[in-house]
């Protein structure tokens, strides 16, 4: 699903159309007329894929935006701080311009990009990306989003690295320099993996069970 | 058949990637509830829910809130040809591969329309979109908040003065930043 939001001043541009919109699929001002208080027909929407997007967002709210930005930022400035023990540069020189969600890392003279990266999907199924387009070959993604931008995972990310990556040169440093860099920052609160044992409505009988089941929790937010 | 197809049994893997990425498991268990119809009264009120928390993380009040039916690049396509005509004049910064593909479907609105490049890994100054739309008539600027392409961030006030001044609606693609890097589209972007 795309999320999608149209200011007033939008909406006054699309009244004032004098031909009509190329594409009927992502006509939105017909499609509104399904999500709008009429709720009329426009095309059948995978139903399955709103009820995720529902609870993503579900999730978003008992987080925080502003809790989620902090926990975005942080992540990424750990992961920083052992890539650039390891002597990594980035594509983004300036710190200001990276964003938070994606880190691009510049590929070391002399290392095979896909070789690296096939070597963490095989030996340890972590999948990172490619660059694409004018930095293809040149670059790794790292992408730290969303439910994937946790401690944990930058942390467990640096012994796979340093396997796979044959820049041997102070790759072990990457780990207490990403771990300095989440004890220096007061604002972080780990993320315990922590099993709760809790009861689950089964969808189909609607008896409750009680299921063992993991979870991320962070800490003093009510889930 | 000739062929067996088995049960579906993907690898698990952990997805430290700029899209798809993991995803937190009370939203597995959310897709994998029962299916309703979608005139269903039942799904009307979750519908309703569900812009309701779209507003939220959008931090608007936009009557034309919705989630489409498409990934990322459905949504950009949508902003675009909703708003260009052919013979429109509009600005699209460029800075990585997604923006790039903004101009390419604004181009195909209106033939109009210009690209403003920075160099992969920097993001387009505002100033230099002023520039470009110095004297004519801008119905659009459009940019990606977050270059996925790139990782590049790109701030949106600046935008947002630019494209006041030139009396323009401001297209923000916010498909690798939304709930993640700060962003108010209620005073950000149309």
């Amino acid at each position: 699903m795309s999320p999608i939001t149209v200011s007033p001043a939008a909406e006054e541009v699309f009244r004032k159309r004098k031909t009509k919109v190329q594409s009927w699929y992502f006509d939105l001002t017909t499609a509104m007329n399904y999500w709008g208080k009429d709720r009329l027909y426009h095309h059948t929407p995978p139903i399955s894929l709103i009820f995720a997007l529902r609870e993503a967002m579900r999730l978003v709210v008992e987080e925080g935006l502003e809790e989620r930005w902090e926990r975005h930022r942080v992540n990424q400035l750990a992961l920083i701080a052992g890539l650039e023990a390891m002597g990594l540069d980035f594509l983004a020189k300036n710190p200001a311009d990276r964003l938070p969600t994606v880190t691009a890392v510049m590929v070391p003279s002399g290392v095979d990009d896909a070789k690296v990266r096939n070597q963490l999907l095989d030996e340890f199924n972590i999948e990172i990306a490619g660059g694409f387009g004018a930095v293809k070959g040149k670059i790794w993604r790292v992408g730290l989003m969303g439910y994937c931008s946790q401690k944990p995972f930058v942390l467990l990310f640096w012994p796979r690295w340093k396997s796979a990556c044959s820049i041997r040169a102070s790759a072990c440093q990457a780990v207490p320099a990403s771990e300095r860099r989440f004890g220096v920052i007061r604002k972080w609160r780990p993320l315990p993996l922590s099993a709760v044992s809790q009861p689950v409505r089964c969808n189909l009988c609607h008896a409750e069970r009680s299921v063992r089941r993991f979870r991320f929790r962070s800490e003093g937010i009510s889930a | 058949m000739t062929q067996h197809v088995g049960e579906l049994h993907p690898p698990v893997r952990l997805m430290l990637t700029p899209g798809p990425s993991s995803i937190d498991p009370r939203v597995y268990r959310a897709m994998a509830t029962p299916l309703v119809g979608h005139m269903d009264p039942w799904f009307k009120g979750c519908m309703d829910e569900t812009q309701i928390l779209l507003r939220h993380i959008f931090q608007t009040e936009n009557r034309i809130t919705m989630p489409l039916s498409a990934s990322g690049s459905g949504g950009i396509e949508a902003s675009v040809l909703n708003t260009l005509e052919e013979g429109d004049e509009g600005i699209v910064a460029v800075n990585g591969v997604f923006s790039e593909r903004m101009y390419e479907i604004a181009t195909r609105a209106s033939s109009k329309v210009v690209k403003v490049e920075a160099p992969y890994g920097k993001p387009v100054d505002a100033e230099d979109v002023r520039r470009a739309g110095k004297g004519k008539k801008i119905k659009i600027i459009g940019f990606a908040h977050g270059e996925t392409s790139t990782g590049v961030v790109t701030g949106i006030d600046a935008y947002r003065k630019v494209a006041d001044d030139l009396g323009a609606l401001l297209i923000v693609d916010t498909v690798a930043s939304l709930a993640a890097v700060p962003s108010r589209c209620g005073q950000a972007a149309d």
